[in-house]
């Protein structure tokens, strides 16, 4: 009964409409393909050995857009582990607006499904699905169950639900890859080609079309906005996800990397309001991870670093969550995932990615 | 284009503090309606004159505190609108004053105003005058009956249900009024059937939670099942113990105070329990019917301690199991992974 339960985070409204169901559209420069040299493509059907997977990975320079590893690195990691993986193709895109994930998972099945086989071969293991988030309403054609024999599980639960990768897959012991990687792999084994694209959402109240690109990396933000046509001028522009992504102030000098995963285009009238915190508690029940960013607000506001450890702070995911929920509009989650950076990944010489 | 730079997350839910005051605000009106068609349009002055008065201290505390003003702030007009339902219609205007003010210069501001404060300011300004004022606190007009605007009032007064109940008495309600509140008690608080759908609409709402009021609630019922005061029954004590006094208002608007409530789940729990046990000995033990006040003032000190305790309790639980050598495998899984 008191083993503090991890149920917390959020619902969102997942405003992932019309961009999820649009076709990808490719927006690459002409002299954007680059392929490997001195190696002949493999054929449909082929077994390759794991070394050599890895290889190519690593001669494409894919970078896996969950977290802006190289994925070479990661099947490496996996294949020394003496664990059987489950691999899955991650398109969990829980954050609103987001869609690039599911959607080149939905348009490109084949491509997708090759390249999970392929990641599969390099880990030594059969088991393998593709992962998708449930609790998203406003799909106005539902998420297929299976892609080329291969089973999509729907991950239920509130925002952020990759928390539920690690908790209610751990018996399988998962090793998710995402799926914009699993399709450059699939591309690099058949086709020789390089990583030099990466797949995004643009979307927002701004912008004319709202839809999913691929684009070549290092486009500028304005030349995916010029792309997409915006309808109103924007009072802000986001790299990322809503809930994690970062605020852009010069779109003509932003370029896209393989883990912008979306591009945003808000206008908003909304005033900035501030108020004290009056202890409702609906941060510690909608944090994910089970910590308090009441404690830890209060805390880090009175210079009590040395309490932080009690309070549990390396636990902080900074999914934000408890910024989300706040009445009060603290930037809850800005502050304590800061302090745990100040106080664990600086101290390590920032060894976590 | 101009660009604003702010920190994730982009989005946030549509609830700020203003809405949740305005909640509250929403269901006090109900009973200022109730107050007004029982005790005449005396009822409305004291609960203007009970907002004015917080938010002037409110404001005066504030500038005081060298802060400056939020005008979008209404936890004073909260606080104001409720002290006057706690005490009886024939109060006089001085005493509402003095009640909020002690409960705002004393109580919250000298604590660092909203969101501060260790202790209720309504309890505790109601506590301050009942023990000022007991004869003229304790007292109450009959319902319909005619009370002056201004001045003295001459109507009379006589104590209520729950004074009779705490001298070992039985009171004698029909069940209809009871739930209609046509009783002698505070202005605001025997209206058992508009206290609960006010509840309903802060729960549905989710303004407040459950698990302090219904805990709460559910312990008072219990002793009263099991320790009733009166030759009475089971069903008549569980009734007169909830719905004579101020109690059920007090579970509803004072309790749940999300400012001085501890902020864990199983606090929640235990600070409810632990108020109701505390109300109830108030009344069998205490010198006044009135006990809910003085009970949610003590919890209230207590809400930062079942905090701790229930922060350190999961590491209480891992560490005995690991001692008697069960539950290595019970380590509490760390994502290491960063969004």
């Amino acid at each position: 009964m008191f083993s503090r339960s991890h149920k917390g985070g959020v619902l969102l409204q997942q405003n992932k409409e019309p961009a999820f169901s649009r076709e990808t559209k490719r927006f690459v420069k002409p002299d954007g393909f680059q392929y490997i040299e001195g190696r002949k493509p493999a054929k449909e059907g082929e077994t390759l050995p794991p070394q050599e997977i890895i290889d190519i990975a690593k001669q494409a320079q894919i970078v896996d857009e969950r977290d802006g590893v190289f994925l070479w690195r990661k099947l490496q990691d996996g294949l020394e582990g003496q664990k059987l993986l489950t691999v899955l193709g991650d398109a969990l895109d829980d954050e609103p607006y987001v869609s690039s994930q599911m959607n080149p998972m939905v348009f490109y099945p084949e491509q997708a499904a090759a390249g999970l086989r392929l990641a599969a071969q390099a880990l030594g293991t059969e088991k393998m699905a593709f992962v998708v988030y449930r609790e998203i309403f406003d799909l106005r054609k539902p998420l297929p169950k299976q892609i080329g024999n291969i089973p999509v599980w729907a991950l239920k639960g509130r925002y952020p639900s990759e928390i539920y990768l690690n908790l209610d897959l751990a018996a399988e012991s998962p090793f998710p890859i995402g799926v914009c990687a699993l399709i450059h792999l699939s591309r690099a084994v058949y086709e020789n080609r390089v990583q030099t694209t990466c797949f995004l959402t643009v979307a927002g109240n701004c912008v004319a079309t709202p839809s999913n690109y691929e684009v070549t990396v290092g486009m500028t933000a304005s030349q995916i906005f010029d792309r997409s046509g915006l309808a109103d001028d924007p009072t802000r522009i986001i790299a990322g996800g809503p809930m994690t992504g970062v605020c852009i102030t010069d779109p003509d000098t932003f370029r896209v990397g393989p883990t912008t995963r979306a591009l945003l285009a808000l206008r908003e009238n909304e005033r900035d309001q501030h108020f004290s915190c009056i202890g409702c508690g609906r941060c510690i029940d909608a944090c994910p991870v089970g910590i308090s960013p009441y404690h830890l607000y209060h805390n880090i506001k009175k210079g009590r670093y040395y309490q932080l450890d009690r309070y549990h702070v390396q636990r902080c995911i900074g999914c934000g969550a408890c910024s989300y929920v706040c009445p009060a509009r603290l930037e809850l989650s800005y502050l304590i995932f800061e302090a745990k950076k100040q106080k664990y990944i600086q101290g390590e010489g920032g060894s976590e990615q | 284009m101009n660009l604003t730079v702010r920190r994730a997350p982009h989005i946030r839910i549509s609830e700020t503090n203003r809405t949740l005051m305005v909640d509250m605000i929403i269901s006090l009106v109900p009973l200022y309606i109730m107050a007004y068609l029982y005790y005449g349009i005396r009822a409305l002055y004291l609960g203007v004159w009970g907002i004015l008065v917080a938010v002037a201290a409110d404001c005066a505390g504030v500038l005081l505190r060298r802060e400056k003003l939020n005008v979008r702030d209404l936890s004073s007009v909260v606080t104001g609108m409720m002290v006057p339902l706690l005490l009886p219609a024939s109060i006089s205007y001085t005493t509402v004053a003095v009640a909020v003010l002690f409960g705002i210069l004393v109580a919250k501001q000298p604590f660092g105003g909203v969101g501060q404060n260790i202790f209720n300011p309504t309890a505790a300004g109601i506590a301050f005058v009942t023990l000022s004022w007991p004869n003229q606190v304790l007292r109450y007009p009959t319902p319909l009956a005619e009370l002056e605007l201004f001045g003295d009032v001459t109507a009379q007064l006589s104590e209520s249900p729950a004074y009779a109940l705490k001298m070992g008495g039985v009171p004698i309600i029909d069940p209809i009024d009871m739930l209609l509140g046509n009783f002698k008690g505070p202005m605001g608080a025997t209206y058992i059937l508009v206290i609960a759908a006010c509840l309903l609409y802060l729960l549905v709402r989710r303004t407040v939670r459950w698990n302090v009021a219904i805990p709460f609630l559910g312990v008072v019922a219990v002793m009263a099942l099991l320790f009733p005061r009166a030759n009475l029954t089971w069903a008549e004590s569980i009734a007169y113990e909830m719905f004579s006094g101020s109690l059920f208002f007090g579970a509803v608007f004072l309790i749940n105070d999300p400012v001085t409530s501890p902020k864990h789940r199983q606090a929640q729990i235990l600070y409810g329990v632990l108020a109701g046990v505390l109300t109830m000995l108030y009344r069998y033990f205490g010198g006044l019917e009135q006990g809910v006040v003085f009970a949610i003032l003590i919890v209230n000190a207590l809400s930062a301690t079942l905090d701790k305790f229930s922060e350190v309790l999961p590491d209480l639980i891992t560490w005995i199991r690991r001692k008697h050598g069960e539950g290595q495998s019970q380590d509490r899984s760390q994502p290491e992974k960063t969004l």
